[in-house]
């Protein structure tokens, strides 16, 4: 993962705390060797280049896999990891179900989605219908958060932070809630708002972000235009693997039918439009006092 | 299942499993089960040191045990010395793991953590000791020997 991780423990000192830094750190290199698309020999590639069949998969992968395409199937799509266009470039233009080859699309007709990831509990194996990637990035660095946390147990408050997702137990070095500022998605350097946070995980979605040197997006899957009505999604969730998924799902989702589904989902997010116009959860006014 | 309880459930799953990339120096040790096959000539298993009856293991297996009951000695090799691990099998379950002999040049206190998580985690899949690499690999090297006599012997 090239991005920079930081873990802030109190206790540091104390014996052993060294060991269980380092093995938190260890979650982040292996969520990387096994969900990273960019790596040909990583196990997600090993899954992708295999359609057709169902595949086994550790735990990991598995466990992965199927929380995205839970989101996806909560989200009627709006959130979804299977990416088509990549596809498309990189020689699989072949109509699965037919066999014809096609001439490559320019951008991204191919309709791949998340219905042709078929998981199997039981066997823990993963088909997938058609040849497809799929883009676990974002939610597996939450994820990889998430089990660092898990190492960290031993400590009374900690924070594990990367690439802009974080995740907090405790009080912070002050005895109070961590700090923890959101950045302006139009005014550089500024913050939009700053939440106190115990025991949560938050997320930020940017459209000013959205093209960065190693090509993350945040793709509007069903060729919509609403993800346009987002500059910023924030959400505040137990997990930074649901924070992370759910901040993307509401950008794409736009102000409304995305507050609607933080709700739902019982966490707490704010919107903000392009023209700064703010969208909240009910709950999310108590972070910020 | 909610999305929040499916999260939280996916974290739990996976960190009882724990990984097994290592950090630090990870050299030419890549897994466990390749530095058992590779110490394999060193093993000197004694099943019966316990002075279990052997009559027992059909029933241990008859409740899906995996392993024959008794005490496993192995060794495992590093660049810095050799770890000698004792495992127990008792009713099919890996009961302890003990370093019973630590010839390394580094104290093994560094990778007392090692022995509860392969009791924990009925195998040798636990979080090493980063900055420990070449101990935590001779240890587990060890332990996965001794299960691999166990398991024969079920």
């Amino acid at each position: 993962m090239d991005t920079l991780v930081t873990i802030e423990v109190l206790g540091a000192g104390a014996p052993g705390a060294e060991q269980a830094i380092d093995r938190a750190l260890g979650w982040f290199r292996e969520i990387e060797a096994r969900c990273t698309r960019f790596d040909p020999g990583s196990e997600l590639r090993l899954l992708c280049a295999q359609p057709g069949r169902p595949i086994a998969v550790s735990p990991l992968l598995f466990r992965v896999v199927e929380f995205a395409v839970s989101v996806a199937e909560a989200t009627g799509g709006a959130f979804d990891p299977t990416v088509g266009a990549l596809l498309a470039r990189t020689g699989f233009d072949r109509n699965y179900a037919t066999g014809v080859r096609e001439p490559c699309p320019a951008e991204s007709t191919r309709s791949v989605t998340y219905k042709a990831v078929i998981l199997d509990g039981e066997r823990q194996t993963i088909e997938l219908g058609e040849p497809l990637v799929l883009d676990l990035g974002a939610i597996a660095k939450g994820f990889a958060i998430d089990l660092a946390m898990a190492e960290l147990s031993e400590f009374e408050s900690a924070a594990v932070e990367a690439g802009g997702d974080l995740r907090v137990r405790g009080l912070n070095a002050e005895g109070r809630s961590w700090r923890v500022g959101i950045r302006h998605p139009r005014h550089a350097g500024t913050l939009a708002e700053v939440v106190a946070l115990s025991d949560a995980a938050i997320c930020t979605s940017a459209d000013d972000e959205r093209v960065t040197a190693d090509g993350h997006h945040i793709f509007e899957p069903q060729g919509r235009r609403s993800a346009r009505g987002v500059a910023s999604s924030t959400v505040i969730a137990p997990t930074a693997m649901a924070a992370d998924a759910f901040a993307t799902a509401a950008f794409v989702l736009g102000p409304v039918a995305g507050i609607a589904f933080l709700e739902k989902q019982g966490v707490e997010g704010m919107l903000v439009t392009p023209a700064l116009e703010r969208f909240a959860t009910k709950g999310f006014a108590r972070f910020t006092r | 299942m909610g999305l929040i309880a499916l999260s939280s459930a996916a974290i739990a799953s996976v960190y009882a499993v724990g990984y097994v990339n290592s950090s630090a120096d990870e050299s030419a040790v890549p897994s466990a089960v390749v530095a058992a096959a590779a110490t394999a000539p060193q093993v000197r298993a004694n099943p019966d040191v316990a002075g279990r009856q052997p009559a027992a293991a059909p029933s241990a297996s008859a409740v899906g045990a995996s392993y024959r009951d008794g005490t496993y000695v192995a060794t495992g090799t590093s660049r810095h010395g050799n770890i000698e691990a004792t495992v127990v099998v008792t009713n099919g379950q890996v009961v302890s793991a003990q370093i019973s002999n630590c010839q390394t040049r580094y104290p093994c206190s560094k990778i007392s953590s090692l022995p509860p998580q392969v009791v924990a985690r009925q195998s040798v899949t636990v979080n090493r000791v980063s900055g420990s690499t070449d101990s935590s690999n001779a240890y587990l090297a060890a332990v996965g020997s001794a299960l691999a006599k166990a398991k024969a012997a079920a």
